[in-house]
């Protein structure tokens, strides 16, 4: 199935262990918006991975990017990343308002979402001419049972 | 209930009541270009209210990405212009994402929104 064709129904199918309804939602909006973005704004392809790691349910994507896209997306995570959740509404509903598009909305949507710092690991090839970005969304959904 | 724009997977299905002024959004709308779906969404917007001078919005939207969030807004926008213009804002019970998203456009906007539970 192409992830492009039925993006909900195949992330529904591979988050079938999630019983928390609104949590599963999120996680499936937040993967619509990662991929768009990638989709959207960058002409290389993109690798998403979901993964439940002790409590949390982590998304993952990894993609090649130029260094300018890399230095404006650090610099938009880390942006959203110092701001409270007041600010961060805010900032959304203002962008929102006024069209404003490429402003890191998606990513907004996701630190919104997720309650968590979004976290940007970015390497170099063994070359040095190929970049890659890995955005990580993490999801708590399970209690801690200890 | 007569369907004016067909579901697709990442567009909802748009559909007019029997009574011709309402209009019901119902699926997910997330397009990478959400401007192709409104375009024509806002053109039956215009023509349903021209012909009745009422219209009822009725969203019940499952999904909508970042950008179709901005395009929800300026449609909502534009009805501020009309009078006897209604939205309803459907939600599960348990969605508070999407309840949040109709209280947030309420605020956003001015307009007055009726909240359903569905």
């Amino acid at each position: 199935m192409n992830i492009r064709d039925d993006i909900i129904s195949l992330l529904d199918k591979t988050l079938v262990s999630i019983e928390n309804k609104t949590i599963k939602k999120r996680i499936i909006s937040c993967c619509i918006e990662l991929v768009q973005n990638n989709l959207k704004h960058n002409k290389y392809p993109a690798e998403l991975r979901i993964q439940k790691a002790n409590n949390f349910f982590i998304i993952q994507i990894t993609e090649q990017m130029s260094a300018k896209d890399i230095e404006n997306t650090s610099i938009k995570i880390s942006t959203i990343n110092n701001l409270t959740d007041v600010e961060l509404k805010e900032k959304y509903q203002k962008n929102i308002a006024n069209n404003s598009v490429n402003t890191g909305n998606g990513l907004i949507f996701c630190k919104l979402k997720s309650n968590n710092p979004i976290e940007h690991i970015i390497s170099k090839s063994n070359s040095g001419n190929i970049i890659i970005s890995k955005i990580f969304v993490k999801f708590r959904v399970y209690e801690n049972l200890d | 209930m007569k369907t004016l724009i067909e579901k697709e997977n990442k567009t909802p299905e748009v559909k007019i009541g029997d009574d011709n002024h309402q209009l019901i959004v119902e699926g997910v709308i997330i397009p990478e270009n959400p401007d192709i779906f409104f375009d024509k969404l806002n053109n039956i917007v215009e023509e349903t209210y021209t012909k009745n001078n009422k219209l009822i919005l009725d969203f019940k939207l499952e999904y909508f990405n970042t950008g179709a969030a901005r395009f929800l807004y300026k449609t909502m926008l534009k009805l501020k212009n009309y009078e006897s213009i209604e939205i309803v804002w459907r939600y599960e019970e348990d969605d508070e994402d999407i309840l949040e998203s109709g209280q947030e456009y309420e605020a956003l906007t001015g307009l007055k929104f009726t909240y359903e539970i569905i």
